[in-house]
């Protein structure tokens, strides 16, 4: 019986066991071999009609011991043709930043015959996850008899297609064609479960199996050479006069000889493609040993955490190709540069990229809403003109989607339903590789087109009633509004005076992690499926910043050798399968040798949060006053009692609290007059009986001053809510204000000038 | 040579142009201390001494985010008011300007320039309410429905879109050029209504006269009518605020990144500090020029008429 579920989660037997001794690491999870669905597909696009026709040839071997009774299919994109798709009535129109006024898009299937027997009579449309009867994004067909283990079926489809403007990641802007989700893609069969085919939802995106690809396109002349596509190309092009032919293998057929450590041969599970005759190409090879030269105690300590030479934790050369519009055809060398930061790194790190080849895409002017985004060894970046080196743009998408090549490429978990595992890991990698090969971010203040390293502090002038007088508003007449003065970058630039007025403000990467995740700390655990989180702001936080932030947290609490360790396992162990929560989460307990259970409970599966403070205040020991007992057992007055030349010495009283219930082993360091330091840990023991802890109290008064206190001295945390209450001083700051407050009499002084000007 | 002698006239009126740009300091001052004073609290014994002095961290904005956006609210508030007392002292001190640029007299500047400040004042805050509305006339022409049917529509041809109409565009630079062009035909716009307010309250000074729209009309007549010689004096003056914003801005940026390499420390933001300062009264002098040139003018024009 084919069915769709929603996964809750899954432990095997041996994994409980395993868990029920304390301490000990766990058993190792059975992992499924891929389905390996081989796609044969032909497609012929008309751009001026937009238009697109293919056929499709697909084998699939049920792997699973089920019986397989029908088979699921996607059709991304009917969630573009009306606005009571699921899709659309999710985003309420809007896709990604722009509403959807025009240029719908739908797939219409031809033809359909399964193992030779026609069966379009048979397609069934399903909308498992919200039983909309108009969102027509899934469909299934009932096999004539049921698939046993081992048994193949073929599938023989036509369709065609109305090809959207690019809104949400595919479609077409004038002659840019980029072709995401464009051909009937066939779900994922879990066994015990049935297929795994969820609707095309507003924060979802995408699941399906690891398999082959063997793909022609065929378009119209002037796309000779501009053609850019998921692996390699098999042959040259073919024209004939009107039209061009391209012909892609994914993976190519060398990358289909090679086989990994673990005796397993690359696979893909998707394919787009693009295609713009604009195209500027930029082609260099990732040579790794270059970066290894480049970044060798980086290599040195991932060999020894993972207890291998570093010759074994090398990598392969890439050939990197990068199409870019010509607006930005000075740029490849930046988008080169950061594709390999993400090979490098992620490779270094989560295990060898696979393939031959990576291509970059670099989207068109007013196809921006298929920027950021990635595919099986094809990604787009996304990047603007006038673009300083030190605004990170394109570095950041590029670093992040190439990222994805392992987190969901490599390591394919379900985007519907475990969105976090690809994402938020992809996040934590990306800044921890981002940091590492460019430092701290510049902040920068853009006008018009022109960005500045320069960071305002001044808000523009005006708020509430005071915009009348700071001529930001003005009186509403004939259905407009009369303001006097529009912002506008010359008017601007000129009114504040960046350069001379404004701070040079840097940020670190890993800190944007953090950032993130406060936005939205507590609305959702992070393992929820994509629909079911409150709303997208919580989908974003808890896929992608809660998550990076968690990661590092843990790498905090069990050390790094051992965090790489289990992640590694973890990622080579699930290379080319689809894991969910449970299989990291016993990986990774498996490579660390830690049972962690309660962290994952804690910071995956909860709500939980935390916030640590400290209070310290400190006083002279007070000197004795009064009568005391003397060495005869008689009372004596306190000037007798007191010993010559002594002083009185420091009681300081120091006060740690934690407010919220993701408890973690705290180290707190002391430092004291000279020097001298001490380091005390909070255990988590501690911090569950009571919410606070008095380490000082007992002790008898101290000779040396306490003159600081800091917890988490190493920063190993990252999720403390408020980080402003972690630490004491005993001397305060006098000059930082003063710094401060220069730039903002600056900043005001030359605003307030011009509006004198403006008088007169 | 206009240009050279209103820069050297308004130089020895020192008083006038320094009074100025106290007052405009002293406006800025409370959003200053305001800072001077949270951040005082907020670091308190919270942080290492001068670990926050070279980068305000993101862990601290982040941290304090609440109270910064209450802070940037109240000062941008302040902000707000003060931007009308900046205008109504411009209009004040231009009245002062005005009567040192006409009387014919020397000495007693400040006595001659409140005398004119007071004279003129109601006069010029007519001419500046006139500039108000010319300049929102301006703005609508360049933002709204002029600017989207003759350049969006007709000239450019673009489609109608709930987003951003230009993406219609086939190239990312064409984009910017739009924009462009639109940030510096308005630039240019904002600054001649600027200048002729100038010329309004020269005329109106320079006759004792008491209509503002008279004085706008006649100021907008003469540009028109003599683009160069009304433009001459003022241009050279404009170069010079340009090269000393330019030069100001260099050695802040060299400041700054000193600073924030961890380099320099409180001698540096004292440099920074005197930057700012010396600007304001290096500015309040050229405007003054400007008076005293645009002034030279007004009054040939206006011995031509007689």
């Amino acid at each position: 019986m084919g069915s769709v579920h929603r996964r809750k989660g899954r432990i095997s037997l041996g994994l409980l066991v395993a868990l029920a001794c304390a301490g000990s690491a766990v058993g190792q999870t059975k992992v499924e071999e891929p389905f390996r669905p081989e796609y044969v597909i032909g497609v012929r696009v008309d751009p001026n009609e937009k238009k697109l026709q293919g056929d499709l040839h697909l084998s699939w071997t049920n792997q699973s011991k089920d019986d397989v009774f029908d088979l699921w299919f996607h059709l991304y994109w009917n969630a573009f043709a009306n606005n009571r798709s699921t899709h659309l009535v999710e985003s309420k129109g809007d896709l990604r930043g722009t509403k959807i006024s025009d240029e719908w898009g739908w797939q219409q299937l031809t033809a359909l015959r399964v193992n030779q027997g026609d069966s379009l009579g048979k397609l069934e449309w399903m909308a498992p996850d919200d039983g909309n009867a108009q969102d027509r994004s899934v469909f299934r067909v009932k096999l004539a008899e049921p698939l046993r283990q081992g048994q193949s079926v073929t599938v023989d489809l036509s369709w065609e297609a109305r090809i959207p403007r690019v809104r949400r990641r595919t479609g077409q802007k004038d002659d840019f064609l980029f072709m995401a989700q464009w051909f009937p893609k066939l779900g994922v069969y879990e066994t015990g479960n049935g297929w795994n085919c969820h609707q095309f939802h507003a924060n979802t995106e995408f699941f399906a199996d690891y398999g082959t690809y063997d793909v022609t396109i065929d378009l119209p002349a002037r796309y000779a050479g501009k053609i850019g596509a998921s692996g390699v190309e098999l042959l040259p092009e073919k024209t004939d006069g009107e039209r061009v032919r391209a012909h892609f293998l994914a993976p190519s057929l060398a990358d289909r000889e090679l086989k990994g450590a673990d005796g397993r041969a690359p696979l893909v599970h998707d394919f787009a493609w693009t295609a713009d005759p604009r195209y500027v190409k930029y082609e260099e090879v990732f040579r790794w040993q270059d970066w290894a030269k480049r970044f060798e105690s980086e290599v040195s300590s991932t060999a020894l955490a993972l207890g291998r030479g570093t010759s074994e934790v090398a990598g392969r050369d890439v050939r990197v190709s990068v199409l870019l519009h010509p607006d930005h055809a000075d740029q490849g060398a930046r988008h080169f540069d950061a594709t390999c930061t993400s090979l490098f790194f992620y490779g270094l790190w989560w295990g060898t990229y696979p393939y031959e080849q990576v291509t970059v895409v670099d989207p068109a002017w007013g196809g921006g809403a298929a920027a950021g985004m990635e595919y099986p060894t094809l990604f787009t970046a996304g990047s603007r003109v006038l673009s300083l080196p030190t605004m990170r743009t394109p570095e950041s998408v590029t670093v992040h989607e190439c990222g994805h090549q392992f987190w969901y490429g490599l390591v394919g978990n379900n985007e519907f339903e475990a969105g976090w595992l690809d994402e938020g890991f992809n996040t934590f990698s990306q800044s921890e590789a981002m940091y590492r090969r460019y430092g701290q971010n510049p902040l920068t203040s853009e006008y018009g087109p022109m960005p500045f390293d320069a960071a305002r502090q001044l808000e523009p002038a005006g708020g509430g009633i005071a915009d009348w007088f700071a001529l930001r508003t003005g009186p509403a007449l004939l259905g407009t509004s009369w303001t006097p003065l529009r912002s506008s970058a010359l008017i601007d630039f000129w009114r504040e005076q960046p350069l001379a007025t404004f701070a040079r403000m840097r940020d670190d990467p890993r800190d944007g992690d953090r950032n993130g995740y406060l936005a939205d700390p507590d609305s959702d655990p992070v393992d929820r499926p994509g629909w079911l989180y409150a709303d997208s702001r919580s989908y974003r936080t808890n896929s992608y910043r809660r998550t990076g932030t968690m990661l590092r947290t843990l790498c905090g609490l069990v050390g790094k050798e051992k965090f790489e360790s289990a992640m590694r396992l973890y990622s080579e162990r699930w290379r080319y399968r689809h894991p969910y929560a449970d299989d990291f989460f016993s990986a990774f307990q498996e490579g660390a040798g830690i049972d962690l259970k309660w962290f994952f409970d804690a910071a995956f599966r909860s709500e939980a949060t935390i916030d640590w403070s400290v209070e310290v205040s400190q006083r002279r020991a007070p000197a004795d006053e009064g009568w005391f007992p003397g060495p005869d057992g008689k009372w004596q007055k306190s000037e007798a009692a007191k010993e010559k030349g002594a002083e009185p010495g420091w009681l300081p009283e120091l006060m740690l609290r934690r407010r919220g219930e993701l408890c973690l082993p705290l180290p707190v360091e002391l430092t004291f007059e000279g020097g001298e330091r001490e380091m005390l840990v909070w255990t988590r023991e501690s911090q569950l009986r009571q919410a606070w802890w008095k380490p000082l109290a007992e002790r008898p008064p101290s000779a040396k001053k306490l003159v600081s206190v800091v917890i988490d001295p190493a920063q190993r945390y990252w999720c403390d809510l408020d980080l402003s209450n972690n630490r004491w001083y005993a001397e305060s700051d006098r000059r930082t204000p003063l710094r401060w407050s220069e730039r903002v009499l600056a900043q005001a002084a030359v605003v307030l000038h011009w509006f004198g000007g403006i008088g007169g | 040579m206009r240009a050279l002698r209103g820069m050297a006239v308004a130089l020895f009126c020192w008083r006038w142009w320094a009074l100025a740009a106290l007052l405009e300091l002293a406006l800025a001052l409370p959003p200053a201390l305001l800072w001077q004073q949270w951040m005082g609290g907020a670091l308190g014994s919270r942080y290492e001494p001068g670990e926050l002095f070279a980068n305000l961290s993101t862990e601290f904005r982040f941290d304090h985010r609440s109270e910064l956006g209450a802070l940037n609210a109240n000062a941008s508030l302040w902000l707000g008011f003060a931007a009308l007392a900046a205008m109504l002292l411009g209009v004040f001190f231009a009245g002062g300007w005005a009567q040192l640029a006409f009387d014919g007299e020397e000495g007693k500047i400040v006595a001659r320039a409140g005398h004119g400040a007071r004279h003129f004042f109601w006069r010029y805050v007519r001419v500046w309410l006139v500039t108000l509305v010319l300049l929102a006339l301006w703005s609508w022409t360049l933002f709204d429905w002029p600017w989207k049917k003759l350049v969006l529509d007709w000239l450019l041809r673009l489609p109608d879109a709930t987003g951003d109409r230009l993406e219609a565009l086939t190239s990312e630079w064409s984009a910017v050029a739009v924009r462009s062009a639109q940030a510096l035909v308005y630039a240019i716009g904002v600054a001649l209504l600027l200048v002729c307010a100038d010329y309004a309250r020269l005329r109106i000074a320079s006759k004792d006269s008491r209509s503002a729209l008279a004085g706008w009309i006649g100021a907008t007549g003469f540009l028109l009518r003599s683009p160069l010689r009304a433009l001459g004096p003022i241009l050279p003056i404009f170069v010079l605020e340009v090269a000393l914003l330019a030069a100001a801005s260099g050695f802040a940026r060299r400041c700054e990144g000193r600073i924030s390499a961890d380099e320099a420390g409180l001698f540096a933001v004292a440099l920074l500090a005197a930057t700012t300062v010396v600007l304001a009264f290096l500015r309040c002098w050229l405007r003054g020029a400007k008076y005293f040139a645009a002034g030279e003018v007004v009054r040939e024009g206006t011995q031509d008429e007689r």
